[in-house]
Formats: C-alpha cells, structure tokens, sequence
C-alpha cells in the first residue's frame, strides 16, 4: 500500500489547483463588491458586502475541486501513463480482495508506481479569464473608490465616518449658556440651556454648544457689532463674550441651517436710591432749645451700597442780601445690609456754627459698587433752619419773596413831565411848582443812583429797596445754594469777562457770556452787575459818566424849583444815555409791529383782494411711522391682497433708526430677521405684525363718513319729507 | 280626480286592460270547438282574477291612505337630559346636536323628522335649542322651556369700519356670570380697555385704531379669580376714508373756531372758516356764497346762532334744500337765542326746550367712581378733564338721536333726519378748552363723531355682512352688486348667487369652511373684508343665539290648524303588490292549466289510490 499515498497526492494537488484556481477568478469580483461597500457604508458595508462573497467562493471553490475524486484519478493516470495497462484501478483495491490473475497485475503495476511520480496531474491555471477578471476589477474598484464625492452627497449616501467637512449637515443638539455676572454683583455664576438670556450689564457669556455631526467652523453672528467664533474642545464648541448692551445673536456653523436670533438682554445696573428717613420733610424748623440734629438717610441698590458715604453738610449765615455760606463734607459709615445701608449721624448745632436765621443743609452722597465706575448720587438734601424770629417763623418755609420790582420814571418820562410842569407853570403856585419840581427832581435823582451803580458809585441814600434792584424781576443771579435734589449741574468753566465785554455787541451771536444755564445773561442785558459796570468799553463809560453828570445838573436845578434851567441836562442825560444804550444794547428786530399803513380807501368795505394771502400749501408731513404702517398693510392677512410687497430692508432700517421710540427694538428686529429668513412662517408674520401695532402710532382722530342709507333707505327719506 | 290627474289616467288604462282581457277570454270560448269548451265555473274563474289583479294594480299605485294617531313629537337638541319621558304616542328624536338619548329616534335634521312623523299635534324642543338649520317657522305649536342663559357672552356688536385713529366701540352682554371683567386687547397683547360685568347687563370697551389696515383686536372674559372663561376675536378694518369738506359760518371769531379750524387742518378736514363781525367785515377764508352749488360740494356747515340771525332769505332756503339733498347742518348756539332763531330752528325740526344759561358740565366721572377697578386701569393716568360749559337747550324731540353726552347722560349733541340729510345740534360753547388742558385726543374724538355722524353720507361702497360669521354656519351677504365672489384665507374664489327673493337687498348666502379673513368682491370691484371665527370662539354666542331664536318660534302662532287626533298618511304599497303578485300567479297557473278538472281527479285518483293502498295494507 506504499503506492496509494503517492497517487493520491497527485489528487490532492489537483484540488488544491482547482480551488486556487476558482478563488484566483473570483477574488477580484469580491475586491469590487468589498470596495463599493465602503464606499457607500463604510467599513461595515465592505464586510457586509465582502463576506458573503468570500462565503459563495468558497463554496464555489470547493464545488469545484470535488470533481477531482478517485474515479478521476483512476481514468487520469490510465490515459497518462500507458505502463499502467488500464489497471489503475487495481492498485485502488483492498488487496486482499483482488485474487488470482488480477493480484499478479496489481504486484505489477506497485513496482511501477514511481513512474507516476514523475507525472503532473493538475488542471492548467486558467490564465486568461484571471487576468482579465484581475485588470476588470483594478479599474472597478479605482472607479468605485475616485468617484467624485459630491455626487455621493447629491444621492444623500453620505460617509460619515470619514471626516465632518464633507458629512450630512450639523445639528445643534445641545446648548448652554453659562453667564456669569460681574463680580461685584455677588450674584453666582449660572447656567441655562434657553438660547436666549437675560444677563446682568457686564455679566460674560460662555456658549458651549454642541453638533453632531461636527461641523469645521462655527461662529457667533452679531448683526450690529463684531462676530465671536467658537472653538473647538473635544466634542463641545466654546467662545465668549462680554455683554454691555442688548443684543441680538445667531449661531452659525458650516453647514448648519439658518437658525433664529436669539437675544441677550443686559439688565443696567439700577443707581442707588437715597431715601429720607428722618426728619420726614424735607425742610424741618428748629424747635426751640434743640442743640443736636440727627437726620437719617437710608440708601439702597440692587447690588450694593459702598459702606463709605459723603454728607454735605452746608451752613448759611445772614439774611437777605447777606447770605454767606460755608460748605464742608464729612464721610460717613452706613450700618445694615449691603443691598440696604442706613446712614445716620449727629450733628451739634453749635459747633456747626448755627445762629438766629441761618440754615442747616445737609446732603447725602453714596455711590453703589458698580465696577468700573461706580454710581454716585445725591440724595435729597434737608434743611434745618433757625428762623431769625422763631416766634414769627410760621407757615411760610421759603415762600416769601424777597424781592420787590423797582419803579421809577425814565429819563424821558422825567423831561415830559418837567415840559408838562414848565407849560403849567403860569396856573401853579410858586410852592405847587416847588414841591411838584421836587418830585421830579426825586424821580431824576431815583434814577441817577440806579444808573449810578453800573458805574460803580456808591449807593446813596440808604439802601433803599428801590435802588439796588435790577430792572429785571428776576432774582440776581447768585451762587446755587446746594438745595436742589438733582443732580448739580455741571460747573461751566470759569471765562474770562474782560474778554467778553470789549465787544460786547457781539455777544448774543457768541452766546459766550457766562454758562449755559445762566438765562439771565444770555437773553437779557447784562450791565446789571456792579463789577460789570468797570468793564465797559471806554466811550460808554464816558458817555455814562456825562450823562450822570447831566443827570446830576438836572437833579440840581430841579430840586431848586427851576425846571427850565433843568430841561437842557435833562435832555442832554437822555441823549447820552441812548448813546451809551446804544452802544451797549443788542440790536434784535422785532416781530410783528411792522404793520401796513391802514388803506383808507379799502376800510370797512370787506374787500381782501391782494391783501389775504392765498392759502398757503400745507407741508406734506409723512408720519414717523409711515414705513412701520405700510408694513402693518403688507402683513396683513387679507385674502388676494395686492397691497405692496413687504419691505423688510426698510423695515429694519426703520426700526433701527428709530430704536429710541420703540417699547422694544431688539424684539422688532429679530421678528424682522426671522420673517426674512423664513417666509412661509406664518406665526412669525403675525408676532412681527403684533410687535408693528406697538410701533404704529395713534394719529390724530379724523373724521370718517357716516354709512350711506343705501336706494332703499333713500327712497324711505325722501318718502319722509 | 280631476282630468289632468295622473291617477284617472291610470285608472281607464287598468280599466282598459281589464276589459281587453275579458273580451279575449270570451271570444276564445267563443271560438273553440264544441265539446273542447272550458267549463263554465273555470271561466267565471278566470274573469274574477283578471279583475281582481286590474284592482290590485289600482291600488298598487294608489294605496288607500292608513289611519294614524298623532301625539307630541319631542326633538331633543344640544344639552338635553339623556333619558327623557314620553306620554304614549308621542315620538321622541334626536338632533345630531344632542348627546345620547335613550329612546330616540336620531334625524339629521328637524325637516326630516318632520317628514317622517308628519302629524305632531305639537313639538316640544328640548335642551338649548335649535340650531340655524331648524329654524324655520314650523307648521304647528312649538313648545319650548328655555333654559337659562349661558354664562359667558350673549351678545356682542363688533365694530364697523374705522377711521385711522379713531376710536370704535365694542358692545355686548354677558349671560349669568354672577361677576367678572371683560378685557380688550390689541393686535400686541395689551389689554387697552376693560369693564366689569353684571349678569344681563351690556358692557362697552373702546380703542382706538390706528394705521389703515386689518387688525384683530381679543376679548376676553375672565371670571372673578382671573381665569379666561371666553375669548373671541374682534375683527377691525381701519380705512382711510377722504375727509368731509366742511363750511364753518360764525358771527364771532371765538377761540372755538380758531380751535375747530385747527384741529380741521392737523386731521385732513377741508374745513373753510367764515366769520362775518357785522358791517361787512369777513374773517377767515374767503367767503363761501350759500347757494346750491356751493352747498352741494359741501358735506357739513357749522351755523352759530349770530350768523344764523344775519342769513338772508335766500341763504336759509339753499341750506334747507341742501340739507334735504343730503348735506349734514349742525347748529351751535352760542348765547340765548332770540324767539326768532328758535322758531327758525324749529322749521327744521329742531325744536329746542331749556332757558338761556349757560351750565357747567363734566365729560366724565371722576377716576374712581367712573371705574371700580381703577388700579388695573390700563390708560396712563392723565389729568382730569376740565369742565366745560354748554346753554342749557336740548332738542326733545322725538326725532332726535343723541350723539354725545356728558357724565350725567345730558344730551350735549343730538342730530336729526330732515330729508337726506341730518341736522344737529350742539351745545358746548368751550370744547377747546380741551386742547388747552393736553387732552386734543378728546377733542378730536368728539368733533369726529359730529363731523361724521352729521356730515354727508359716504359712498355706500361696501358688501354687509350680518352678524358674527362663524365656520360652518351660513352668513347672509347683502348689497352685492354684480357677480361677486368670496375669496377664502386658500386663495380659492366661491361665487356667490344672489337670492332673488331678497329684492334690492341683495343678498347672498355664503358658508365659511376656515377661519380668518375672507374678502367679498363684487362686480364692481368693490371690496369688503370681513372676519370668519373659528367655529369654538365664544360658544355661549351661539347658544344664547340659538336659545332667542327658539323662544321666537316657540312665540309666532303656527302656520296650520292643530290637526284632529287622528290623520290620515300616505299608506303602504307593499301589501297590495304582494296581493298582486299572488293573484297574477295564480292567473297565470290557471290559465295554462286548461284540465283543472282533470287534474282534480288525478288529484282525487292518487289520493284515493293512496287511501286504498293503505286500506290494503291495513287488511294485510
């Protein structure tokens, strides 16, 4: 049985080629198959597409060398090898089973089953079909794997195992907010996974958002100011920003649908309020016998009231013109709460330097702790006043003016009356003429001194109420006591007066004459002052001088009982005096007197011809919200409308301008931004639609038109009558 | 049975045919052979059911009326018990609106169950009522227990079209809600007016409109705890509409006219000022002449009692003849009238009572007695109004309609109808004391209301639609002209037929199948929006509604005698067919059977054969 092994190897050899074969065939159709999967599936797809291939190759393989059995074999090496007679078959035989003749031939055949060694059974490679299988899938599996990516895109069969740049389109599936308020809030940091945030002024935003699948760039767009980009951080994408003012935002990421503005809306942080605690009003009257005083102020903030707080404390002394004042500030401390201080202190009246008629003013200032510049206000200030009769000091707190208008004739109304004197002097009696002389003389000397001050003279006569006052009824402009309970208004800065009055003409067009507060001096003539009156220009004052000197004479002889000899100075003070006004004096015209002389012919007939005016065109006023109304038409949701198209552009131009008047632009604008990009949104036209009827203003009723009774209902009237 | 009836004609033909077919029978007898000849009876036999079969025809077609008794058809609607009691005789259905009723007979509509049952002595209707498609007026006695009001709204009036800026006020009642608010919002979720309400007392909200346009204003009616019981929208056209031309003639130049004059000119109104101080002076705007031409460009003249005094004949007839041709005049008494004025007045019907003082007067109340609720007052807190004065003349004619009053309800401005035209009447000599005090708003409102209300009508170019138009119930749509058509919120054109029945009304009939704004076209290319509320909004409307309208029927008489106790209807075909059939087939079995008697006897023989058969075996 030695010869077997060697003939069976030869079978086997025959196999093993069949199913190299049948595999060298068909690996390259599951190299095709393998590629097209990953191509469309991925690494799953080419297993999935390669393994039953490999499966039926095998199957094919082995289907195929079956046929190489032993009956092959036998009918092979009798036609192969001619020195086994045919009898191949024998040496297969069990040998005990062959007997006689049959058994000598098998003996003879083993001896020569070497020769069969020599022998190459094995089918021939089937070279040509491999080749050409082999070269097809080459180029199968080149197509397959370079085929444009876009078009895979395009037939929605995206890879996204291979990179984000080139996958399906991200989606947003998380997002937070993580806001955290300034520091001197003391409010904690917080999260919220809303888009949309109301967030302390200063407070900084941190968006951790996160797509899936992950785009290449994603950024923060802010429509009215610098875009922030996120970056990236494993899965999740970051970035930052500082909000100070209200915004708007939108996320945007490569590939990711248009997404709504979201709005971040930064609540200001609120003044601190100063409230009067003791005494209740605000102006208090000394009650007899008090030596301390202890007001009470409690200041609050929605974050925090800094510990340390100034109280102005001012003290006048004197009465009527004599007011002086002395100003000092002291810090104070505030007990309680930080949202909640109370600011108390005691003052000692007599060390503060009260007496009879003086006030007590004191002023609390607290600032909050906003970071970087804090808030500061003056709270309500309170007076505690000593009345100069505390008997007398009733009911009227600061009511009683102290000022009386002057009254006194002018320099022309003193001439007439010295003519009309002098005209009468013949019917007079000499005493009559002498007293009614006086009292002109009086009147010209009343009015001598008052122009007497603006040169710098002394008051004479006493202090007479009458002289030192100002034509004008206003109070003389005077350093603000610190009573007002706004804020002081900004000191103008100090200005050189000598330079304003050399051309002094000019000052209305300059307008530089004192603050812009100061109304007095900028609308009305300015010679009041005493100091002002050595600022005059030169001529004027000379002019002023002689015409002083004039009033003097007139003065002099009036008083004598002579008015002829009064009238030349008289008239010469009035001439100097138009002179001095007229260099002085702002010239402006003046409206409305400018009247036509009267048309005698045309009087009381009726006739306007050439005299009314034609109606004059009234000016087309286009209302302020005139864009906001026709967007108001346009959304409108009536049927076949054929109202103008929406003008979202203008729209939003509008709204922008117009912020100030809006109750909420940032609203508006995104209701805007959301229409434009998604136009068949139906609710979204309506909420921008309700956002509209807040922006549209009521105008003025106009009358419509009654309804038309209609034929029947005219027929009805008619039939009445 | 009258010649052209259907029935006499049927009547010769069966007759007809019965005689055809004796005569037949007859002549065959006739002309058979002797001895072959059928037996007499069997003749006879055929006759009869020739006959008979001719009357079951008859009586086929024409069945003899059957006799019923009638009783009370009960028809269960919206809200009525589940188990109702029933005298015998009476029919019980039910409406598709009604819940299960146990018991009743479901018909899609009262019609039909009228035509089932056709003979109710009476109908008695159960629940809240009948719906739109039953009311019709019933041809017998309609008993009807109404249930009480519904709690929320019963009644609503929405406003008409508005002017820009104009104010416009929204009417209505509220059924047994024992307390509770009504709020109107605007387009932007801002309550702008509120009201409380009392069970069956009617309640009015106000705003103002503002840019042209259509708007949807809310209301809604919330119980005492705050919660939204009902909710409807309230539909508002605003439309610009050109301003009336308007010629103020004064004696006086007042502080009045000045103010007029300018209140015309910040609101577009094309008023023209002539004053006339006497002696031939003329202020204002150059002077109008009063005469037809004139007159008839105008849509309202202003008359003060001085200027009226110092018209001459001519000039008072062309006002008159203008007021008649349409014109608005509104008179405005400035200080006692003279018994000439008054008299001259009276001619145009204005009949004015009172003395010649002058009287103070106050637009409204003060804040807290006007409205209880002044802490949820929506309005920014403005100044009182300062009070004005007026002479103390009202037109207490029966004639007159009152348009303005103050917070005590004395008429402070009143019109009239004299031809086409309107007259009125206005008393307040100081109005523009209200634009000294900031409140031009008030001001405006009020001369709109005078200028519109009394100015010359408008051009009538608009469709009108009755009531509240709901989906799924029909609307009545009037004064179309020409082939119009309703365009829906889909786009898609629903012609509309005008009902000839309607006459000059012209009214069509429309079913909304969506809510929202639809538009009525017409002809003559006018166009009129109207407002389409989805088929919940305010149930209660409709119930309340269905509830009136029911008690209305149950009020008009019927339009028919109670019918007897019994009736007659129309009886069934069916057994006379059936009597039919069996006498033709038997005629036709015995006609081709010629050996009756023949088959008698086999009969006989084999029923004898089987009795002497058994009679053998019982002798076996």
């Amino acid at each position: 049985m030695t010869a077997i092994p060697v003939l069976l190897n030869h079978q086997t050899a025959a196999r093993a080629r069949a199913g190299l074969d049948t595999i060298a065939l068909g690996l390259p159709g599951v190299f095709v198959l393998a590629a097209l999967g990953w191509r469309l599936f991925g690494v799953t797809g080419a297993v999935i597409a390669a393994l039953p291939g490999l499966i039926a190759l095998a199957a094919v393989a082995i289907w195929r060398s079956r046929r190489f059995d032993l009956r092959w074999l036998i009918g092979e090496l009798d036609a192969r090898i001619p020195r086994f007679e045919d009898s191949t078959a024998l040496l297969f035989r069990d040998r005990a089973a062959v007997a006689g003749l049959a058994a000598l031939q098998r003996d003879r055949l083993e001896s020569r089953v070497h020769e069969a060694a020599a022998v190459d059974l094995r089918p021939d490679w089937s070279q040509r079909p491999i080749l050409i299988a082999w070269g097809a899938a080459v180029v199968l599996i080149a197509a397959v794997l370079l085929w444009p990516a876009a078009n895979t895109a395009e037939t929605k069969s995206g890879a996204p195992g291979r990179a984000g740049t080139t996958g399906s389109a991200p989606v947003l599936t998380g997002a937070r907010l993580r806001i955290t308020p300034p520091a001197y809030t003391g409010l904690p940091v917080r999260e919220q996974t809303a888009l949309d945030a109301r967030v302390p002024e200063g407070s900084r935003v941190e968006w951790l958002i996160d797509f899936a699948p992950q785009p290449s760039t994603v950024g923060l767009e802010f429509p009215e100011s610098t875009p922030v980009s996120l970056t990236r951080d494993g899965r999740r994408w970051t970035g930052t920003r500082i909000v100070d003012r209200p915004l708007l935002y939108r996320i945007e990421a490569t590939g990711l649908a248009q997404q709504r503005l979201n709005r971040l809306d930064a609540v200001a942080d609120a003044a601190p309020v100063v409230r009067l605690v003791e005494p209740e009003s605000q102006l208090v009257q000394l009650t007899p016998g008090q030596t301390t005083w202890t007001p009470v102020f409690e200041a609050s903030d929605d974050y925090g009231v800094i510990e340390t707080a100034i109280l102005r404390i001012t003290v006048t002394r004197g009465d009527g013109e004599n007011v002086t004042f002395e100003q000092r500030s002291m810090p104070l401390r505030g007990q309680g709460a930080a949202k909640q201080l109370r600011f108390s202190t005691t003052l000692d009246l007599a060390r503060e330097g009260m007496a009879a008629g003086s006030d007590l003013i004191v002023q609390l200032v607290v600032s909050d702790n906003r970071v970087p510049e804090r808030q500061q206000i003056e709270g309500p200030s309170v007076i505690l006043r000593w009345p100069a009769n505390l008997a007398m000091a009733d009911g009227l707190d600061g009511m009683a003016m102290r000022i009386m208008p002057a009254y006194f004739a002018s320099q022309r109304q003193i001439i007439i009356n010295a003519e009309a004197l002098i005209a009468e002097r013949r019917r007079l009696e000499p005493r009559a003429l002498m007293d009614r002389s006086n009292v002109i003389g009086e009147e010209q000397a009343a009015l001598r001194l008052r122009y007497g001050q603006f040169m710098g003279e002394e008051a004479e006569g006493g202090g007479g109420s009458g002289i030192i006052l100002p034509t004008s009824d206003a109070p003389p402009a005077r350093a603000p006591l610190p009573t007002s309970d706004a804020p002081a208004p900004a000191q103008a800065p100090v200005h050189d007066d000598h330079d304003d009055h050399d051309d002094h003409g000019g000052e209305a067009a300059g307008g530089a004459m004192g603050s812009e507060v100061d109304v007095l001096h900028e609308f009305g003539h300015a010679h009041d002052t005493g100091e002002a009156a050595t600022l005059f220009a030169p001529q004027t004052r000379s002019a002023l001088a002689r015409a002083l000197d004039a009033m003097w004479s007139s003065e002099r002889e009036l008083r004598q009982g002579r008015p002829e000899q009064a009238l030349p100075f008289a008239n010469e003070a009035l001439e100097l005096l138009k002179e001095a006004q007229r260099a002085t004096r702002i010239f402006l015209p003046r409206l409305g007197n400018d009247l036509p002389p009267v048309d005698f012919a045309r009087r009381l007939t009726g006739k306007r011809e050439d005299i009314v005016a034609e109606t004059a065109e009234r000016p087309e006023r286009s209302p302020a919200d005139a864009v906001a109304a026709d967007a108001w038409r346009a959304l409108e949701e009536r049927p076949g409308s054929t109202s103008a198209a929406l003008a979202l552009g203008a729209l939003d131009r509008w709204a922008r301008e117009n912020g100030g008047r809006l109750a909420d632009p940032l609203a508006l604008r995104a209701a805007i931004d959301t229409v434009r990009n998604e136009p068949a949104c139906l609710d979204c036209r309506r909420r921008l639609r309700a956002l509209l009827w807040t922006a549209l203003q009521r105008p003025a009723p106009s009358p419509g038109r009654r309804e038309a009774p209609g034929a029947r209902g005219q027929r009805y009237l008619d039939a009445l009558r | 049975m009258n010649v052209s009836s259907p029935a006499l004609w049927t009547a010769l033909v069966i007759v007809a045919g019965v005689v055809l077919g004796v005569i037949r029978l007859l002549r065959w007898q006739g002309s058979a052979a002797p001895g072959a000849q059928a037996p007499r009876w069997r003749l006879a036999a055929l006759i009869g059911l020739q006959v008979a079969a001719g009357a079951l025809i008859w009586l086929t077609l024409n069945p003899p009326p059957s006799v019923i008794r009638t009783g009370t058809l009960i028809v269960a609607t919206g809200g009525s018990p589940a188990t109702i009691p029933t005298a015998p005789g009476d029919i019980l259905v039910a409406l598709p609106e009604a819940g299960p009723v146990t018991g009743a007979t479901r018909v899609p509509d009262l019609a039909t169950a009228l035509r089932r049952y056709p003979t109710p002595v009476r109908i008695r209707v159960l629940g809240q009522g009948l719906t739109p498609r039953d009311q019709s007026p019933l041809p017998v006695l309609v008993e009807f227990s109404a249930p009480p009001p519904p709690r929320g709204l019963t009644d609503l009036a929405l406003p008409g079209p508005t002017a820009p800026g104009a104010t416009f006020v929204v009417g209505g009642q509220v059924g047994t809600m024992p307390a509770g608010t009504v709020e109107l919002v605007d387009p932007a979720d801002v309550v702008v007016d509120l009201a409380r309400t009392a069970p069956g007392e009617r309640f009015a909200l106000m705003a103002a409109a503002r840019a042209p346009g259509l708007a949807l204003f809310d209301l809604r009616l919330r119980d005492p705890a705050g919660a939204v019981v009902e909710r409807i929208a309230i539909p508002v056209e605003t439309m610009a509409t050109t301003p009336p031309r308007v010629l103020v003639l004064a004696g006086a130049p007042t502080a009045e006219t000045k103010y007029l004059k300018r209140w015309a000119e910040d609101s577009g109104v094309e008023l023209t000022l002539d004053i006339d101080v006497g002696a031939g002076v003329r202020l204002g705007d150059a002077p109008v002449p009063l005469n037809a031409t004139t007159l008839n460009e105008l849509d309202l003249v202003i008359l003060d009692d001085r200027r009226w005094d110092s018209l001459g004949g001519g000039q008072r007839a062309a006002l008159t003849a203008a007021v008649n041709g349409g014109m608005g005049l509104l008179f405005r008494p400035t200080g006692p009238l003279s018994a000439a004025t008054r008299r001259d007045w009276a001619g145009f019907g204005v009949t004015l009572t009172g003395g010649d003082e002058a009287v103070p007067l106050r637009l409204d109340l003060p804040a807290k007695e006007a409205t209880p609720g002044a802490e949820a007052e929506p309005a920014e807190e403005t100044e009182a109004l300062p009070e004005l004065a007026r002479r103390d003349l009202t037109d207490e004619g029966s004639g007159a309609v009152t348009l303005l009053r103050d917070a005590d309800g004395v008429a402070l401005a009143s019109w009239r109808a004299r031809g086409r035209g309107r007259v009125g009447v206005w008393t307040v000599t100081d109005s523009y004391a209200l634009v000294l005090t900031g409140r031009p708003d008030r001001y405006g409102e009020m001369w709109s209301a005078l200028f519109s209300e009394i100015g010359r009508a408008g051009d009538d170019s608009r469709a009108e639609v009755d009531g509240i138009a709901r989906v799924g119930a029909r609307i009545a749509v009037c004064r179309l002209v020409g082939q119009a058509n309703v365009l829906g919120q889909d786009g898609r054109a629903h012609g509309l037929r005008v009902d000839p029945a309607a006459g000059d009304r012209a009214c069509a009939a429309y079913w909304p199948e969506q809510p929202g704004w639809h538009l009525i076209r017409d002809g003559e290319d006018r166009q009129t929006a109207f407002y389409v509320q989805p088929a919940d909004a305010a149930p209660s409307l409709v119930m309340a509604a269905n509830r009136l309208a029911t008690l209305a029927l149950a009020g008009t008489a019927p339009t028919r005698a109670a019918p007897a106790s019994t009736s007659d209807a129309p009886g069934s075909p069916w057994p006379w067919f059936a009597g039919l059939l069996v006498v033709l087939s038997g005629l036709w079995w015995f006609e081709r059977n010629r050996d009756v008697g023949g088959w008698v006897a086999a009969l006989r023989t084999r029923v004898g054969r089987r009795q002497s058969g058994s009679a053998a075996r019982l002798r076996k």
